[in-house]
C-alpha cells in the first residue's frame, strides 16, 4: 500500500469516526441539567443556590473525546493512536506481512493433499499392472540351455546321413525336443492303442527291440491283471508306452512302463506355464495341452513350500530341512537329495548346474534308492503311513521309467503305505523311486483321459504335471 | 489383446493399468460428489486417496505374496518391486477401511459412517472396472473351458493365451465387472432412498449403505472366487479360498451388526433365531456345493446355480435384518 493511500484510508477512518461521535452526545452533556426552581410570591422558600455546573472532568489521553471513543462502547475499543501514530503503526504490519497477501493455511493444505493425490495416480498407472508379466518360460534370453547349435548341427547331420545313407546301411535317426518349447511333437494318432491280448503287447516289444537297448521289460505276459482291466500303449520309433493294472496285497495298481530314446522327452509341464502362476488345471488338460503321451501328476508345488523345486533349469525354491529333492537331468535321469542336504547357500544351484538338473520335484520320500527299497518312519507330507492314494515315479534303467498309482477301484479299497510301495518297487527292480503327491492328486493320463481311477472319480486341478512326449515330429513338422 | 497401452521413455504403460486408474478416479469422484453435497470437505477425500492406495498396495500385495510365495524372491520384493505379481482383492478393502480410520482419527472428518456411506457406490464402481481390466491378462478366468464356437466370446467366455495355443474359459471376470456395476446403481439408489429413513430406537443411520455393499459384495465373491482358476490359497487350506474365507465371514459380519441393532430396536428373538438358522442353512448348502464342485468337476452348472441361490439367500437374510431395525415407512395417503 502507498503513503497515499495509507493517508487517505486514515483519513477516512477519522473522517467516519467524527461523524459517528457527533451524533452521539458527549460525555458532559449526559449529566441532567440543575432543575429550574419553580416560581413563587408567597412562600418564602429559602432561596437555594444554584447548583454549579459540575466541572468537566479534566481531560486525560485515554479520555480524549475522539470520534473512536465517541463512537465504540468504553469498554470494548481503545482510543486509537494519533494520525501519525497509526500510520506508523500500519506501515510496520505492512512490512510484517512482507507486503504479500496473508498464507491461507486451507488452500495451502488442499493443494498439497491434491498434488499427494495426483502422484498416488501418476504412480498407480506406472506401477500397478498386475499378472501382465508372467511370461512363458520357453524363448526366455535368460534361461540357459544346453541344446546348443553344435549340438543340433551333430542331430541334423546324423539325420541327413541316415537318409543318404538308407539303401547301403542302417542309421538310426535321432530325435530331440527342444529344451524350452513348451509343447512337444503331436503324437501319432495310429500310434496308439488298447487290448488285452498280451500278445499284442509281446509284438510291440519287439518291434521296439532298437528303442529297448536289450533292457527288460517290467511287463510280462504272465502278469495276473486287474479283472477286466485292459492294456493300452503306444508304440513309435522313439517312444514305447505300455500300460495296465494289477492287483497286489488287495491294492489295485496302476503301472505305466515308459520307455524313450531321448532324455528330452521326459518333461514337466506347469499349469498356466510359468511358475507361480496360481493356475490350477486337471492333468488330463495339462496333457492334452503340451501334446504328452503318458502323464503323471506333479509335486502339486503351489501348494506347499518344501523342499527344493526347479524348472527350466531355474531354481525357484530352496528349503530342503524336511523333504526329499528328486532332480531330473537333461540325460534323462533321476537324482536325489536328502532332507537337510544341499543347505549351504549355492549349493542347490551348484548341484543343478554341475548335474545338468532341467526341472526339479519336491514331494517324497525316497522310495528306492541304487536298487535297495527305503524304509521311512515319518515325513511331513503324503500321509506315508496312512490307508492313502499314490503316486510313484521309478527308474529302472537309462531312459527307461515306471509310472505308478494306487488307489480304490471295484471292491478293493486298501491302498498301500510308502513303505509297502518301496517294496514293490523294488522287488520289480527299479533303481531308483520317489513318491509324489497323492490323494485325490494321483493321476496317470493319456489320450485326454486317466488311466487309473481318480479318487471320487473326478480329477482334482493341480499345478504340474511330469510327462513323456515322443521325439518324431509329425507330418509337416520340422525334425 | 497387446498388453501394453504405450511406451514413455521405455516406461511401459499397460492397459490393465490405465483400467484400474480409471476405476479408482471413478470411485474418487463419485465418493466426492456424494460427500461434498452431504456436508463433507474436500481435504478429507484428498487425503484418502493416496492414504487408501498406500494401505491397499501393501496389504494387498502381502496377502498375495503370502498366498503365492513362489512369485516372489522376498516379502520386501514383493512390497516394492511391482513388476511381477497380483494383488489380492480383499486387501484393497481393508487397506480402504483403514485409510478411513485414519483420516477419522485425524480429524478431517467427524463421521466415519457417513463417509463409508459415500464410499460404497464408489467402491462398487471402481470394482467393477478393475475387474474388467484382467481382460487384458490370462487372470480370473474359471475353470470351465468354453468349447462350443458360438459361445467362445465375451460376456460368456474370453481367451487365454498359452504355449499350446488358445483356449476359451469362462469369463469370470467380465460376469463381476457387470455385476458390480448393477451393485453401484443399486446402492447409489439406496443412498438417496433409503439412507435418511428413520430407525427404531435411534439406531444409527450412518453406514448402512456400507454395509450392504460389503452385504452383497461378499455374497458375489463367495461363488465367483470359486469358479476361478488362480484364486488364492492360504497356506494352511488348499479348498477354500482366501476370497470365499472372507466373504463368508463379511456375511456374518453384517448379520452380526444387524442382530444386535435388531434386539436394541425391539425385535422378537424368534425373529432372530429364525433368521441365524435359515443363514447358516444357506452359508452350509454353499459349502457343501463347494465341496461337490471340488470333487465333481462336471457337475459345474448345477454347483455354482445351487451355490448362487445359496448365497442370495444369505444376503437377503442379512437385509431382512436390517429391514427391522427401520421403521416402517409412512403411508404414501397420511402423508399427503
Amino acid at each position: 500500500m502507498s503513503e497515499n493511500d495509507l493517508d487517505q484510508r486514515l483519513d477516512d477512518i477519522l473522517k467516519e469516526f467524527a461523524e459517528n461521535s457527533s451524533r452521539e452526545p458527549s460525555p458532559t452533556a449526559l449529566r441532567p441539567a440543575a432543575q429550574p426552581r419553580p416560581a413563587s410570591g408567597n412562600t418564602a422558600a429559602p432561596e437555594t443556590r444554584p447548583e454549579p455546573a459540575t466541572p468537566p472532568t479534566p481531560r486525560t489521553r485515554r479520555e480524549e473525546p475522539t470520534a473512536d471513543a465517541a463512537a465504540q462502547p468504553p469498554e470494548k475499543r481503545e482510543e486509537p493512536a494519533p494520525r501519525r501514530r497509526a500510520r506508523a503503526e500500519m506501515r510496520q504490519s505492512e512490512r510484517e506481512a512482507g507486503k504479500k497477501p496473508v498464507v491461507n493455511i486451507a488452500s495451502t493444505l488442499k493443494a498439497g493433499l491434491a498434488l499427494v493425490a495426483a502422484v498416488s495416480m501418476l504412480w498407480a498407472l506406472v506401477n500397478l499392472h498386475p499378472d501382465t508379466t508372467k511370461t512363458a518360460a520357453a524363448g526366455s534370453g535368460t534361461r540357459k540351455t544346453k541344446f546348443d547349435m553344435a549340438e543340433r548341427m551333430n542331430v541334423f547331420t546324423a539325420n541327413a546321413a541316415s537318409d543318404a545313407l538308407a539303401d547301403l546301411v542302417y542309421i538310426p535317426k535321432v530325435y530331440t525336443i527342444p529344451e524350452n518349447d513348451l509343447v512337444a511333437p503331436k503324437p501319432n494318432p495310429a500310434c496308439f492303442g488298447e487290448t488285452d491280448d498280451p500278445a499284442v503287447i509281446e509284438a510291440l516289444i519287439e518291434r521296439s527291440a532298437e528303442l529297448l537297448e536289450g533292457q527288460e521289460m517290467i511287463w510280462n505276459r504272465d502278469i495276473v491283471r486287474f479283472q477286466g482291466s485292459t492294456m493300452r500303449y503306444y508304440c513309435d520309433d522313439t517312444l514305447l508306452v505300455v500300460t495296465w493294472k494289477e492287483l497286489r496285497d488287495n491294492s489295485v495298481l496302476t503301472m505305466a512302463e515308459v520307455k524313450m530314446a531321448d532324455g528330452s522327452q521326459l518333461r514337466r509341464a506347469l499349469a498356466g506355464n510359468s511358475y507361480g502362476s496360481g493356475v490350477r488345471m486337471k492333468a488330463t488338460d495339462m496333457a492334452s495341452a503340451v501334446n504328452a503321451v503318458i502323464a503323471i501328476n506333479g509335486d502339486f508345488y503351489d501348494y506347499r513350500q518344501l523342499g527344493i523345486t526347479a524348472y527350466q533349469r531355474q531354481l525357484y525354491r530352496n528349503n530342503p530341512a524336511l523333504v526329499d529333492t528328486a532332480f531330473f537331468t537333461a540325460g534323462g535321469d533321476m537324482l536325489f537329495s536328502h532332507r537337510g542336504e544341499l543347505m549351504g547357500e549355492g549349493e542347490a544351484q551348484a548341484f543343478i548346474e554341475r548335474n545338468d538338473v532341467v526341472f526339479a520335484v519336491a514331494f517324497g520320500p525316497i522310495l528306492v534308492e541304487d536298487g535297495q527299497a527305503v524304509q521311512t518312519l515319518s515325513y511331513p507330507v503324503g500321509e506315508i503311513v496312512n490307508q492313502y492314494s499314490r503316486a510313484a515315479i521309478a527308474q529302472k534303467d537309462h531312459l527307461h521309467y515306471l509310472l505308478m498309482t494306487a488307489g480304490q477301484e471295484g471292491n478293493y479299497i486298501r491302498r498301500p503305505t510308502t513303505n509297502e510301495l518301496a517294496g514293490y518297487l523294488a522287488a520289480w527292480g527299479v533303481q531308483r523311486a520317489y513318491n509324489l503327491d497323492g490323494g485325490q492328486t494321483a493321476t496317470i493320463a493319456m489320450q485326454g483321459t486317466t488311466v487309473n481311477r481318480v479318487d471320487w472319480d473326478n480329477e482334482r486341478t493341480m499345478s504340474d504335471i511330469i510327462y513323456f512326449a515322443t521325439a518324431q515330429p509329425g507330418e509337416g513338422e520340422n525334425p | 489383446m497387446t498388453q501394453i497401452a504405450l511406451t514413455v521413455g521405455g516406461v511401459n504403460i499397460y492397459w490393465n493399468a490405465v483400467l484400474i486408474c480409471l476405476g479408482i478416479a471413478a470411485c474418487f469422484c463419485l465418493t466426492w460428489a456424494l460427500f461434498t453435497a452431504n456436508g463433507g470437505q474436500d481435504n478429507t477425500l484428498l487425503l484418502l486417496l493416496p492414504l487408501g492406495m498406500l494401505f491397499s498396495v501393501l496389504i494387498a500385495r502381502t496377502l498375495h505374496w503370502d498366498c503365492h510365495i513362489e512369485q516372489y524372491p522376498s516379502l520386501f520384493a514383493a512390497l516394492t518391486d511391482y513388476s511381477t505379481g497380483g494383488f489380492c482383492m480383499p486387501g484393497v478393502l481393508l487397506g480402504t477401511s483403514l485409510a478411513v480410520l485414519c483420516v477419522r482419527a485425524l480429524g478431517f472428518t467427524g463421521n466415519a459412517g457417513r463417509l463409508f456411506d459415500c464410499l460404497a457406490p464408489g467402491a462398487a464402481l471402481g470394482i467393477a472396472l478393475i475387474r474388467l481390466s484382467n481382460l487384458f491378462t490370462s487372470a480370473d478366468r474359471a475353470k470351465i473351458v468354453v468349447t462350443t464356437p458360438f459361445l467362445q466370446h465375451l460376456p460368456i467366455a474370453a481367451p487365454v493365451t498359452s504355449g499350446s495355443g488358445v483356449e476359451y474359459r469362462f469369463a469370470t471376470f467380465f460376469w463381476q465387472f457387470l455385476l458390480m456395476l448393477l451393485m453401484s446403481a443399486l446402492l447409489l439408489r439406496f443412498f438417496f432412498k433409503r439412507r435418511r429413513a428413520p430407525m427404531k430406537a435411534d439406531q444409527p443411520r450412518d453406514g448402512n449403505v456400507a454395509l450392504l455393499f460389503l452385504n452383497w459384495y461378499s455374497a458375489l465373491e463367495l461363488v465367483a472366487d470359486s469358479t476361478r482358476y488362480d484364486g488364492s490359497f492360504l497356506r494352511i487350506n488348499g479348498f477354500v479360498s482366501l476370497g470365499q474365507i472372507v466373504a463368508a465371514f463379511s456375511l456374518l459380519g453384517v448379520l452380526i451388526v444387524y442382530t444386535v441393532r435388531s434386539r436394541r430396536a425391539g425385535s422378537s428373538r424368534s425373529f432372530r433365531i429364525v433368521h441365524w438358522v435359515l443363514f447358516w442353512l444357506s452359508i452350509g448348502v454353499v459349502g457343501l456345493f463347494e465341496y461337490l464342485v471340488q470333487r465333481f468337476g462336471g457337475m459345474y452348472l448345477i454347483c455354482y446355480a445351487v451355490m448362487s441361490l445359496a448365497c442370495a439367500a444369505a444376503a437377503y437374510i442379512n437385509l431382512r435384518m436390517y429391514r427391522s431395525v427401520c421403521k416402517a415407512p409412512t403411508p404414501r395417503r397420511a402423508r399427503r
